[in-house]
């Protein structure tokens, strides 16, 4: 039996209605499979022929590459872990484990060791006369990540491509692993079974979505490698980018653990996916206003640098946003129309957050102890993914809780509470 | 074996082995009956009779592959880094691997200037000049990848402390800083030390060579050396300083550059065993690059009296002592990833060497670096110049791949498997790397036209008549001080 | 052995450098040259010159003849001192570097308020403003350049070089003094001077070739 998907292709779509130059990128993708659908068999063909046609087609993936082929089995077993259990990086248990013991979805985590280099980092940085205003002043951001509630759907991908003027890269540089999102969905799939191939023939293997995004580490690794300081930590906790200062030596993207850290390898937004890799000739600063379509730019976000060739990019948690709101906020406070100087709980809601249909993401203060991502940050379920590198990652994930359809005859384990898990 | 004429107007030869170790006795590092002269002579004459016919082609090659070099780089500047292969889980890959495989080729000649002379090595005064040089070259093929792979080349100055009053400083905890210091200061001093030591044998060339724009050109560049021993008073301190102060720094250098990878948390990059592992690599391919020049350059510029093959024995020792240090540096590094138990660090070498999709490359590198430099164990492999010319070219294949295995398997696999990608080079990487062989060659043939390819000074100091002890009635001749050497008669009484 | 063509002049006992002139053309004797073919001899030579008393002479060789500071009574040169002065100051200048641009917040007072002290104090992977640690090797870089540096141009500075121009090179034997010969030249400034006494003197070291330095 072969599945064949429907609407994955397009014949025309996409900027082409705007602008004959611009086309290119939603025209002519994927393989049209109406035509095999007729009204008489709308769902499935019985006796079709398969014929090799002897051609080939790339397919690009934005991830997923060679993860089908026992290299590094064992590695990723150990990552995720087994069934129903939780890994090193992927924490999930089972709800009754975890009514039991509210721990067990870290089980297999290494033990969180707090051994500092340098003890009391920020604390020492933020009495420094004359320096920033501070540490955590007055803000402290932090988001979480239910991947509880994650449904893997990608709304959130969208959105951050939408807001931060994320650049298309096209069919040829996905096949280079060079896609720009800041913001990826990892999928991790687990399945029974003792050998490579009786994991592969599981019928029912488990998937786990992992949004990772920049997670904002308070001992960013990506910082102390730059040599120009184009990364470095804001008085709220943000591990900001200052793209006009980036001279691009990748550093920080190598010594990231998370990686996701995003490279303008090729000048993305003036460039017309798929087509060679064209010098330009001019001054490498004019090559944006000069050459991308004047229609195309009219979709960019103006609150958002668009950033040009041979600079890092990352997620942000939506900064320009978080300074739209605060900047309103302290206004009102100097208007003595407030009385803190402070945003409300989701006063700020990050372009990811506001399109997740399943509320997987919540942004916040985190000094706020009443704010929701506080509560989550301090509940059972939260963990730090990479917590053994002492990284202290500003974005938390709440480890998945499974609740399996048991045989007939065991204790039906709905009753023990809703879909959703405690928090705190 | 060389040949030693015991007396050149009888032509009387006779064949003497300056490999062995004669308790009480120095072999000689000149042979074939050469004095101050005919030392002068057949340096000097590389650079004033006309150039063979094999230089001009071997320029030509050179110059073309520099043109393959100088389109890529001018693709790579239009274009942007994307014309690479690299891509976002792997940020760095020929880059950098060319960097430090460059860097670590530049050791050698700075290693033999400085570490040899503070230990008295006299064999190192043949083989110190063009040494030096290739440190220059390889310096400068290295020095230009870590400017050329960052994506705004324009902005390149943004790594120097320039006062402005933006106040826009480097930030000092990168390594990468470091590294702007370490291999600018590495390059200017190795240019420094060459320059001198290469003063009075300018001064040679000036007063030799018959045309005009020549001894217009060598009087500039020689600064009017005379050969006064007052000079030569501060001159050799000045050379002496040179050497203490370049020895910490040549181990310095490449101890910074394994920094810009032991400091990060990569798999397979944190450890602090990188600094003295680099460092030996460095030795062993910068060694193995001085045997890949030195062995052909003795051939065809009849230097075999000055680079004996008693030279090419001791580069070929050092190649095994380093190559030693880094096969027992691979071996700990995956002892200590088994032994401390870091899951990350586990995997990272289990797929270096076992499951990865380059495992190739790391089987070939201990190929390369450690299985075939036991043949330098046997004196037959360390004595005949064209297998161990064969020897070292594989050195340095090795040491290429162990930059690969250290940037390529470390990033590609790193915590997530989600991030986990594949690289292959473009075609723009491999023409950039061929293109790099271009401008090595390119400097390297300049110089060996027009540069003395000897220190001819350094040479004529440690023959035997350079030392005013020889007080016999008659003169004694560098020939006959030469055939004074007879190891198999060692226990004789050394004649004075 | 070339013809002296203003013998005269080289009889007058100079008190100074500054030497009468007899005309524009007219060649002035600087001093003599005598060529030798072996380190004994001019080693030999040479202290008998300085046991002669001489103090502005010298010896030219095509290397570095071991003992022969000794024989010439030559004393240690000051440039150690002047690399390690440097030496520090770039240590100095290593550790105040990195300072300014990382750690220093300086405001300058009203008249100088242009200038700008301002460092780049940022909150960087948690670490410290300022540490020695992560400066060590920039320190120590600053440290062997400024002495290697000193090192060289100290050197070229105390011999007095780059001069492209000495009366030296007039003399066609002398060619050889960066090849095969060793060469010792009396100056004729030098206070024992005379263009007799002093021929004699290198004729009684043994010396091939005797010739004078003209200007």
């Amino acid at each position: 039996m072969i599945n064949l998907p429907l609407g994955y292709a397009r014949k025309i779509a996409g900027a082409m209605l705007l602008s004959e130059r611009n086309g290119a990128i939603g025209a002519d993708v994927g393989y049209d499979t109406f035509s095999l659908r007729t009204s008489r068999a709308m769902w499935s063909i019985a006796g079709a022929k398969i014929t090799n046609t002897g051609k080939t087609a790339d397919v690009a993936s934005t991830q997923g590459h060679h993860i089908i082929e026992p290299l590094g089995f064992d590695v990723r077993e150990a990552a995720l872990g087994k069934k129903e259990e939780g890994g090193m990086i992927v924490h999930e248990s089972t709800l009754a484990a975890f009514i039991k013991n509210p721990k067990a979805p870290h089980n297999h985590s290494e033990k969180l060791i707090p051994l500092q280099l340098f003890p009391e980092p920020y604390a020492h940085a933020a009495k420094r006369p004359g320096g920033p205003t501070g540490f955590n002043e007055p803000h402290a951001w932090g988001m979480t990540i239910d991947m509880n509630a994650c449904v893997g759907c990608s709304a959130c991908m969208v959105a951050c491509q939408a807001e931060n003027n994320v650049p298309i890269v096209g069919k040829d540089q996905v096949i280079e692993t060079r896609s720009m999102h800041w913001l990826r969905i990892d999928r991790y799939y687990k399945s029974s079974g003792e050998t490579f191939e009786e994991k592969l023939s599981d019928p029912t293997p488990q998937i786990t979505y992992q949004p990772m995004m920049c997670v904002n580490c308070e001992n960013a690794p990506c910082e102390q490698v730059c040599p120009v300081a184009a990364t470095v930590h804001d008085a709220e906790g943000l591990n900001t980018m200052v793209y006009n200062r980036c001279i691009g030596t990748r550093y920080c993207a190598n010594n990231c653990p998370y990686k996701v850290r995003r490279f303008n390898y090729l000048d993305f937004q003036s460039r017309i996916p798929g087509e060679f890799k064209k010098p330009w000739l001019g001054i490498p600063d004019t090559q944006q206003e000069e050459s991308v379509d004047k229609i195309k730019s009219l979709v960019f976000n103006p609150e958002v640098t668009v950033r040009m060739r041979g600079i890092m990019e990352k997620c942000t948690y939506c900064v320009q946003r978080i300074k739209n709101v605060t900047n309103h906020r302290r206004i009102e406070w100097l208007d003595g129309k407030r009385e803190k100087v402070t945003v409300d709980d989701f006063d700020v809601i990050t372009a990811c957050q506001s399109a997740c249909p399943a509320e997987a993401i919540v942004f916040g203060d985190l000094n706020d102890p009443e704010s929701l991502v506080s509560k989550q940050q301090s509940g059972a379920r939260s963990y730090q993914v990479l917590q053994e590198l002492n990284n202290r990652p500003r974005t938390q994930h709440l480890a998945k809780l499974r609740n399996p359809v048991k045989e007939p005859g065991e204790a039906s384990q709905e009753k023990a509470g809703t879909h959703g898990a405690p928090t705190a | 074996m060389a040949t030693i004429y015991s007396n050149p107007s009888t032509t009387i030869f006779r064949e003497v082995d300056n490999t062995i170790e004669a308790p009480g006795q120095r072999a000689p590092l000149v042979v074939g009956g050469r004095n101050f002269t005919s030392v002068t002579d057949v340096v000097t004459d590389v650079n004033l009779k006309p150039a063979p016919l094999g230089w001009y082609i071997g320029f030509a090659c050179a110059v073309t592959m520099l043109g393959v070099y100088l389109t890529s780089v001018a693709y790579l500047l239009t274009t942007g880094v994307g014309v690479w292969g690299n891509n976002n889980s792997v940020d760095w890959a020929f880059d950098i691997i060319n960097f430090v495989f460059w860097v670590g080729i530049g050791h050698a000649g700075t290693l033999i200037s400085a570490i040899l002379y503070l230990f008295r090595q006299n064999w190192r005064t043949g083989i110190n000049r063009f040494a030096e040089a290739m440190t220059i070259f390889a310096v400068v093929c290295a020095g230009l990848y870590p400017a050329l792979h960052i994506g705004r080349v324009w902005c390149a100055y943004w790594l120097f402390p320039i006062p402005n009053q933006m106040a826009m400083w480097p930030q000092t905890r990168s390594p990468l800083w470091w590294d702007v210091f370490a291999v600018s200061t590495y390059a200017t001093v190795s240019m420094l030390f060459w320059y001198v030591g290469m003063l009075p044998d300018l001064a040679t060339l000036r007063d030799r060579t018959k045309s005009r724009v020549a001894q217009v050109a060598y009087s500039v560049v020689s600064l009017g050396w005379t050969g006064s021993c007052r000079h030569w008073h501060r001159f050799e301190r000045a050379y002496l300083l040179l050497a203490a102060l370049a020895t910490p720094l040549v181990l310095s250098v490449h101890s910074i550059v394994s920094f810009d990878f032991a400091t990060s948390q990569v798999p397979g990059w944190h450890t602090t065993l990188f600094p003295p592992y680099f460092v030996a690599g460095a030795i062993f391919g910068g060694f193995a690059m001085v045997l890949v020049l030195a062995i052909p350059a003795r051939e065809w510029f009849g230097m075999k009296d000055i680079i004996t093959i008693r030279h090419i024995d001791n580069c070929a020792k050092v190649m095994l002592g380093t190559g030693m240090i880094v096969s027992y540096s691979y071996a700990m590094e995956l002892f200590i990833a088994w032994y401390g138990g870091n899951h990350y660090e586990q995997a990272e070498f289990l797929f270096r060497a076992k499951d990865g999709p380059y495992a190739f490359s790391f089987w070939c590198l201990i190929f390369c670096n450690a299985v075939v430099p036991q043949l330098l164990w046997f004196k037959k492999f360390r004595l005949n110049p064209w297998p161990l010319f064969l020897i070292a070219n594989i050195g340095n294949i090795g040491m290429w791949w162990e930059r690969f295995v250290i940037i390529v398997q470390s990033l590609n696999r790193t915590f997530l498997p989600s991030a986990w990608r594949l690289y292959w080079p473009s075609y723009v990487d491999l023409a950039m790397f061929a293109g790099s062989f271009g401008l090595f060659f390119t400097l390297f043939l300049l110089f060996c036209r027009f540069l003395p390819i000897v220190a001819m000074a350094e040479v004529k100091s440690i023959m035997p008549e350079a030392h005013a002890h020889h007080k016999e009635p008659h003169k004694q001749t560098a020939d006959q001080a030469a055939g004074d050497f007879r190891p198999d008669e060692h226990h004789k009484p050394v004649r004075h | 052995m070339t013809t002296l063509t203003t013998p005269h002049h080289g009889d007058i006992p100079h008190e100074s450098n500054t030497i009468p002139s007899t005309g524009i053309d007219a060649p002035v004797v600087v001093g003599l040259c005598a060529e030798y073919d072996d380190v004994t001899a001019v080693l030999e030579a040479a202290e008998k010159v300085r046991d002669a008393g001489y103090r502005h002479w010298d010896v030219y060789s095509p290397f570095p003849i071991h003992g022969i500071d000794a024989a010439m009574g030559i004393r240690p040169t000051i440039l150690p001192w002047l690399v390690l002065c440097m030496g520090l100051t770039g240590c100095v200048f290593g550790i105040s570097m990195t300072a300014w641009i990382n750690a220093f917040a300086i405001t300058m007072p009203k008249p100088f308020d242009w200038v700008n002290l301002q460092g780049y104090q940022f909150l960087i992977s948690g670490k410290p403003i300022w540490s020695i640690q992560a400066n060590i090797p920039v320190i120590f870089e600053c440290t062997v350049l400024f002495s290697a540096l000193t090192a060289v141009f100290g050197m070229l500075l105390l011999n007095k070089l780059p001069m492209l121009y000495n009366p030296l090179f007039k003399l066609e034997m002398f060619r050889r003094a960066t090849s095969d010969r060793f060469f010792i030249a009396l100056d004729a400034g030098d206070a024992r001077f005379t263009h007799e006494g002093a021929k004699e003197l290198l004729e009684s070291t043994g010396a091939l070739k005797i010739e004078t330095i003209e200007d």
